[in-house]
């Protein structure tokens, strides 16, 4: 490698990050520049689908659970007969998915099966078809957050329980993100709940989690009156309606020109 | 030449990502998901003709990343580079169960890709023209390419994923183009 083709080499390296500098220094590296805009152009892959994203999480998720599942189920069940064990085993492996996903709607931020309950919430939303059933299912998701956190902080788990608060945030983001006008009020009954409970939470708050309890009720405040300032706005007028309204403004409806002859002649 | 453990996406936290998901938490472990897991699907998206072999590729990926975390020693060996070499694995194992069809073998291609070809005959050439160039090219040129090229790594990931220095893999990236270059502008046989 000769110090010429390493200082063309370092020049191409920085060009290829940077077409907008325009300058290539010779005919050669812009090619070069060039054949490499070409290749991403047409044959870069794009970003992944937050569906797939969400689709692959779950699987792995699950296939997880079920190899911890069945890592203990083999421990507990070592004793027993070996045909007995065939059965049990191959009746867990049907039933898994399912038990897998029971199993992690209790589990908290932290828990090992916490990854499944949050890849079956991706997969739900991936699987709704509109937007109200995704505000819905979103507002669900909200509160199963508010409740985690009281839930966490019942069982003195501050750590867990700091981070729930710290993603609080975006909770309150996608609700307001997602909502629908009609779901205003439900938004709103759902926002206020959870200022009581993280003012319940702050009763016992240590002094590590109370800037995250504090920026969590700031958050919940925000999304509160944003939800009632959304409320109060006026509802916009079908277009049907507005037309009339116009007219009625503008007083008595005018004859079309061209028909007034006819009306005319029709007296 | 040592690498030098620095990183685009490789947060210092990454190291403690992976000791708390190797404790179990499956939180930490989501969060290593979430910001890997474009890198390695569009990976694999240029390495296999299907978006939908890429993805089933990317599951088996992370869950063999998780499986072996406890055999991970960062060591100046970055997370990402690590899930690289377990998508590298699981690349050699699809092949082997399902050799690819184009006749390119191990040619090791940029696949289809996600973009559909167009009715634009001119454009449709053009691509077809430069994967075949860039199948016939040396495994290492090709890869350099994909890394940096087509997935916009940055020249210090590019490194790290390869296990060479960022000098390296800058001679390597401009003698690859110039290869690359040179296929492309040789007459067609046909």
């Amino acid at each position: 490698m000769t110090s010429d083709e390493r200082s063309r080499a370092d020049a191409l390296d920085r060009l290829i990050d940077d077409r907008a500098a325009g300058a290539t220094g010779s005919e050669d590296l812009g090619a070069l520049v060039a054949l490499a805009a070409d290749l991403r152009s047409d044959l870069a892959p794009a970003p992944a689908p937050k569906a797939r994203r969400a689709r692959v999480l779950a699987r792995v998720t699950n296939r997880i659970a079920a190899g911890q599942a069945s890592r203990r189920q083999g421990w507990a069940l070592s004793l027993r007969p070996a045909y007995a064990l065939a059965g049990l085993v191959l009746a867990l492996t049907l039933a898994f998915s399912a038990t897998a996903a029971y199993a992690s709607e209790a589990a908290l931020p932290g828990d090992v099966l916490y990854g499944v309950k949050r890849g079956l919430e991706d997969v739900q939303l991936v699987l709704s078809a509109t937007a109200a059933g995704d505000s819905g299912l979103i507002e669900r998701f909200a509160d199963r957050r508010v409740d985690e956190i009281e839930t966490l902080t019942r069982r003195g788990r501050w750590g867990d329980a700091e981070r729930a608060l710290q993603a609080y945030p975006e909770v309150v983001d996608e609700m307001l993100a997602a909502s629908q006008v009609e779901d205003l009020d439900s938004q709103a009954a759902r926002l206020t709940r959870h200022l009581e409970v993280l003012i319940r939470v702050g009763a016992n708050a240590p002094s590590e989690a109370q800037p995250a309890l504090l920026r969590a009720l700031e958050n919940a405040n925000r999304g509160r009156q944003e939800v009632e300032r959304r409320r109060h706005e006026p509802k916009p007028v079908p277009p049907g309606q507005m037309e009339a309204d116009d007219d009625a403004e503008r007083g008595p409806k005018k004859t079309p020109p061209g028909q007034e002859s006819k009306n005319q002649s029709g007296d | 030449m040592p690498v030098r453990p620095v990183l685009m996406s490789e947060k210092p936290i990454d190291a403690d990502l992976v000791e708390r998901a190797r404790a179990g938490d499956g939180e930490a472990f989501g969060e290593l998901y979430r910001r890997y897991f474009d890198p390695i699907f569009r990976y694999l998206c240029v390495r296999v003709d299907r978006a939908e072999d890429a993805e089933d590729l990317a599951g088996t990926v992370f869950l063999r990343a998780y499986r072996s975390l406890d055999r991970y020693r960062e060591r100046g060996w970055p997370f990402s580079a690590f899930l690289y070499q377990v998508a590298r694995n699981a690349l050699v194992d699809h092949y082997r169960k399902r050799p690819r069809e184009s006749g390119l073998a191990e040619a090791i291609d940029l696949g289809t890709g996600p973009r559909e070809l167009d009715d634009d005959l001119e454009r449709a050439e053009r691509v077809q023209a430069m994967r075949q160039a860039l199948a016939e090219l040396p495994p290492d040129y090709q890869e350099v390419i994909r890394l940096r090229v087509l997935l916009s790594l940055p020249t210090e990931t590019t490194a790290q994923w390869m296990e060479r220095s960022p000098g390296a893999v800058r001679v390597l990236l401009y003698r690859a183009l110039a290869a690359l270059r040179s296929k492309l502008s040789e007459p067609d046989e046909d």
